[in-house]
């Protein structure tokens, strides 16, 4: 397959994956409810003015489960179905489902990523994926998600030159044990003690502020993997294990959006023999 | 209809530019899009840190309340809420509705907390970890 084809041909894997991955990422959301319904009631605090409007109170277990079982039943309906109106209705269900999980005090934004997923693909239909110059809207979805990255990645760079050309005594991410820095007080913060492992870690000093710059650049270049497949499955790994680093490390929980970054760009093409293989011998 | 897709990738990015210009006027992000300006800086960047502390009077003594996680908060959950009611209770916004809702949250999390103080706590970020380290706390209230 060449770049035009096995892009295409990804995002239809994608597709079905998108479907899977959302039934899943419901019955988490189903959890995390139930975990927040048991805080008092008078600690509702809607962050936004369209969490207030749809929830002015939390919502009850049946409300949430009702919209969490009308969304499983779309995403249900579109692996057989495939239709763009029901991939308008998942998105908006998907947003307004993550309003009362991560919107209470201030707005939490470890699944924006998968929301922004549901959107970039509400044109995407594989069975009217045919013409040569479908790859097109294929690289716009994984420009979408990869913009979200690539605007983190920018907006540290413009967070250090601001430093530096004002001139204040801030601590930028170039200035040796930043990172080192930013894990101690997130830990702080929480009330954690910092795992010994983690210290010894960043004893490597000059290596940490390489790291944080070869990450910085990755992050805010995230966004050429929409137009190369190696440079996107590279990307892929990068932000995966950025993840893992961001949750042990900073104490941010993205495990939700990790798992996505996977799903959305995995180079599936490359077990395409595998499955070729398959059909044959069956 | 897939050309579309090109749109909603612009949308996308317009909305997130968008939302990066109303939070920097002090507004908030338009939502489900976002500015992703995340970690421009590392955190604790500044010289001053502050923090709103709540602290138990046991007896004679003053014990600053530390966050443990129990199985409907985590630490993380524990800090955002207390600095929330922390926040409005210092700037006297809805003064008796706030405390109120800060005494039912701490009981929540452990009934044993009742003779609650509020305090803000500064300390320097960068003497985290070091001997030098040292909080200063400013009593905010009684709750």
């Amino acid at each position: 397959m060449n770049y035009k084809e096995l892009t295409v041909y990804n995002y239809k894997i994608v597709y079905y994956a998108l479907r899977i991955f959302g039934l899943y990422w419901l019955l988490i959301q189903y959890f995390n409810f139930k975990k927040i319904s048991e805080w008092p009631k008078e600690i509702y605090e809607p962050f936004l003015g369209v969490q207030r409007l749809i929830f002015p109170s939390y919502p009850s277990e049946i409300l949430y489960g009702g919209i969490l079982f009308s969304c499983a039943v779309i995403l249900f309906i579109t692996i057989f179905k495939q239709n763009y109106f029901l991939n308008i209705l998942i998105f908006i269900l998907i947003a307004i489902i993550n309003l009362p999980i991560s919107l209470n005090f201030s707005v939490g934004h470890h699944n924006h990523l998968i929301i922004v997923g549901y959107f970039m693909s509400i044109f995407l239909l594989p069975k009217n994926l045919n013409r040569e110059n479908d790859y097109k809207w294929v690289q716009y979805f994984y420009l979408g998600l990869l913009a979200t990255y690539s605007l983190a990645g920018i907006s540290k760079f413009l967070g250090i030159a601001k430093n530096l050309i004002k001139g204040t005594d801030k601590i930028t991410w170039l200035d040796k044990n930043a990172a080192k820095l930013n894990t101690l007080d997130n830990y702080w913060m929480a009330d954690i003690k910092v795992p010994t492992w983690i210290l010894n870690l960043y004893e490597y000093e000059t290596l940490w502020i390489l790291l944080t710059i070869f990450g910085i650049i990755v992050q805010a270049s995230s966004f050429l993997g929409a137009f190369n497949r190696k440079y996107l499955t590279f990307v892929m790994f990068f932000l995966y294990i950025f993840h893992w680093y961001t949750n042990f490390f900073v104490l941010a929980d993205f495990q939700n959006a990790k798992n996505f970054v996977l799903i959305a760009l995995f180079p599936y093409h490359i077990l395409y023999p595998l499955f070729r293989r398959y059909k044959l011998h069956n | 209809m897939q050309k579309y897709t090109k749109y909603l990738f612009f949308t996308s990015l317009f909305l997130s530019l968008t939302s990066m210009y109303i939070i920097e006027k002090g507004g908030k992000e338009i939502y489900p899009f976002y500015s992703w300006k995340l970690f421009t800086s590392p955190s604790g960047n500044e010289k001053i840190e502050e923090q709103y502390r709540l602290y138990n009077v046991e007896k004679k003594d003053t014990i600053r309340i530390l966050y443990h996680s129990t199985a409907i908060y985590d630490e993380n959950n524990l800090g955002l809420i207390t600095g929330f009611y922390g926040k409005k209770i210092e700037k006297r916004e809805n003064l008796k509705a706030n405390i109120q809702k800060m005494k039912i949250f701490m009981k929540s999390y452990n009934p044993e907390y009742k003779n609650l103080i509020l305090y803000k706590e500064n300390f320097n970020p960068q003497d985290l970890g070091k001997p030098s380290f040292k909080i200063n706390k400013k009593l905010i209230t009684k709750l």
